[in-house]
């Protein structure tokens, strides 16, 4: 067998995988980082940088069909119709399964809004606080340390005093001040009885390693324009570069994985570049291709050793899939509130995570939020195609609506099923690699959160003075996953997990997962990158540790 | 074209698509693409019968408040007509809304510029360190 040409793979470079390879790099490892998708450049290669960047899609955001069998969804409960978006009209099954999809050196943290959120201790606790899912094998305490040198890294900026969270120090920069859209918000939620809080943001207010601050264009989801967002792009694997020791091959496509003969683990990563196949061989081998890409990659490497893919022994793998619950509205404000300014989501209520009174509910918990920019209301032109009609009337409506549309939001955490999953399907993508079939659905307590979650908008909306709803949305008809997570969930027992607490693959030494696909669950209604980051830190410390004791 | 793009967004306390420069964006637009150029031609056509049918009288004969009637008469069904409603509507609307003319009627700064954003001390809520 020839000697491995790198210490460590690391496939796919996004908030695990930029983590991941930026720990090894700088303990002295020499990383090989696969990259499917191309570098961006921000000065030059987000449309915000041009005069119709309203015309120009997300450049990252690929279709979801390319990787996702289009299959027909799960049949509905028409007879509740307070579930499904809009009013008229109840779909009869759901629609297809649909990811936000993201290709590019830096994954979904190109695209993400910057959402910075520690879990809530509880949401480690999912069995013991809401009576569904399981106990992590990991604790708040035990991935705080972690937390705060990922908080440091991306320059979070918050503010401490969340009393929903564990108590925890100052953040690396302060916060961003409420828009004015969320200090109406702020307000309506006083009334009821919550309190809107500042969102933790990886959106630094201060310099951090020489970039710009966050400049508030909004315009997160496109890619920042001035390099202020700390995707791992221009963060960690910025700063990995600078040790001299992480190589980057963008286009690079793992295709499976190889195992030694005598078992000892995994042997050789196979990828395609350019058109041609090629084979890398490393010591230690870390996925991070997301929670769709890393099951997927893991079930494709069948071998007479494996015949129903690495890691599978125990049929885990693809089972207990996430994705997100969620629902929005949009609503007009009667204020003129720029709200095409500013971070996209700058703050959020999380008094309705409790998990007392949602176990007493049978849900899970959830936290709402409000966002400028979700409801795809962003600049004029947006605008513009969302009001009906032309003519004088249309004008008049535009000066009447521009910067005065926010989307009010909840996010919920899903019930983990085995029967949610993901499978290989027989239909083969271009490169001839089988697309996965994703079967998921809301199960009853994620159903009676979104019927939570839309009363509790609708309250919301009320009590914040809403002139007008535009739009009502549901993942319950309609799929559009966000944080998709879970698949090779963490554990403790191969019966009923697919890696260790320290993310290595059960019955393979070398073989390690720093993303997504590990987390047993959503964190009550936060968003999972911070998370999916300070597990990828400690990962890199376990391997950082046997190395050493090797 | 002029009298289409005038009906969909005509000029009142602000500048219409007309005095925006619109009718330069949607020809360079026709010019980049031969296919949306011809589903204009023939969705002009359709439109022009469509008054002669309605009113007996050209488009270009009608009052702006006709003109909005035989316009929005388009929308609805298959054939020429209706995708030539669909597609003049969001050029239109995407154009003129990316104008200078716009952006000041809106009272609106374009994110390329960048807004001047200054750090400031946030209000409420208690530093955990402090």
């Amino acid at each position: 067998m020839a000697d491995p040409e790198y210490d460590a793979v690391v496939v796919g470079s996004g908030a695990g995988g930029g983590i991941a390879a930026l720990v090894l790099c700088e303990a002295g490892l020499n990383v090989l980082l696969l990259e499917r998708g191309r570098r961006y450049d921000f000065r030059t290669d987000y449309p915000m940088s041009h005069a119709d960047w309203e015309r120009r899609g997300d450049p990252f955001v690929e279709a979801s069909h390319e990787t996702v069998k289009v299959e027909s969804g799960a049949p509905l409960d028409r007879g509740r119709p307070r579930l499904f978006s809009g009013t008229t009209n109840p779909r009869r099954l759901r629609s297809a399964f649909h990811y936000r999809r993201v290709l590019g050196l830096g994954g979904t943290t190109l695209h993400y809004q910057g959402e910075a959120h520690r879990f809530a201790d509880y949401a480690f606790r999912s069995a013991s606080a809401y009576g569904f899912g399981v106990d992590w094998p990991v604790t708040y305490e035990e991935l705080e340390p972690y937390y705060e040198r990922v908080e440091r890294l991306l320059g979070v900026a918050g503010l401490p005093g969340n009393l929903f969270k564990p108590p925890r120090g100052s953040f690396p920069t302060p916060a961003h001040p409420f828009s004015p859209a969320s200090r109406l918000v702020g307000k309506g939620a006083e009334a009821l009885g919550w309190r809107l809080q500042y969102n933790p943001l990886a959106l630094p207010t201060r310099s951090v390693d020489g970039r710009s601050p966050c400049r508030h264009t909004g315009g997160c989801t496109s890619g920042c324009i001035f390099g202020a967002k700390s995707s791992m792009d221009v963060s960690a694997i910025a700063r990995a570069e600078r040790t001299g020791r992480l190589t980057i091959e963008t286009g690079a496509r793992a295709l499976r994985l190889e195992t030694r003969p005598d078992g000892g683990g995994v042997d050789r990563v196979i990828y395609s570049r350019d058109g041609a196949t090629r084979a890398v061989r490393a010591r230690v081998h870390v996925l991070a291709a997301g929670a769709v890409e890393t099951p997927r990659l893991l079930l494709h490497s069948r071998s007479g050793a494996h015949p129903d893919g690495i890691g599978n022994e125990h049929d885990q793998v693809g089972r207990n899939f996430l994705e997100s619950v969620t629902v929005s509205l949009n609503v007009r404000l009667d204020q003129a509130l720029e709200a095409y300014r500013g971070p996209p989501i700058d703050a959020r209520i999380w008094d309705t995570a409790d998990p007392k009174q949602a176990a007493k509910a049978g849900r899970g918990g959830y936290a709402l939020g409000v966002s400028s920019t979700m409801g795809g209301y962003h600049g004029p032109v947006s605008y513009a195609l969302r009001t009906d009609g032309f003519g004088p009337a249309h004008k008049r409506a535009m000066r009447e609506r521009f910067g005065r549309i926010v989307t009010l939001f909840g996010v919920a955490e899903q019930e983990p099923r085995a029967e949610n999953r993901i499978t290989l399907s027989d239909e083969p993508d271009q490169q001839g690699v089988p697309k996965v079939s994703v079967r998921t659905s809301h199960s009853d307590r994620d159903a009676r959160a979104i019927e939570a979650m839309f009363r509790d908008c609708d309250a919301l909306a009320r009590a914040s003075g809403a002139v007008e709803t535009l739009g009502r949305y549901s993942t319950y008809d309609r799929s559009n996953a966000s944080h998709v997570g879970g698949g090779c969930r963490m554990g403790t027992s191969p019966a009923d997990s697919v890696t260790d607490p320290r993310c290595r693959v059960h019955g393979q030494d070398n073989l390690f997962i720093c993303d997504a696909s590990v987390l047993p669950g959503q964190g009550a209604g936060d968003s999972p990158s911070l998370t999916i980051q300070a597990l990828a830190w400690g990962t890199a410390g376990e391997i950082i540790r046997r190395w050493r004791s090797a | 074209m002029d009298a289409v793009l005038d009906t969909l967004i005509p000029d009142d306390e602000y500048p219409g698509a007309l005095r925006a420069g619109v009718p330069n964006r949607i020809e360079a637009l026709l010019t980049e693409s031969t296919r949306r150029a011809r589903l204009y031609r023939r969705g002009l056509a359709a439109l022009e019968s469509r008054s002669r049918r309605a009113t007996g009288r050209s488009f270009l004969e009608l009052s702006p408040d006709e003109r909005g009637e035989v316009l929005a008469g388009l929308q609805g069904g298959f054939g020429p007509g209706p995708v030539f409603f669909h597609y003049v509507r969001r050029d239109a609307m995407t154009a003129y809304y990316s104008t200078p003319e716009a952006y000041e009627m809106l009272a609106y700064g374009p994110p390329l510029n960048g807004y001047a954003y200054t750090p400031v001390a946030p209000e409420g809520g208690r530093d955990a360190n402090g």
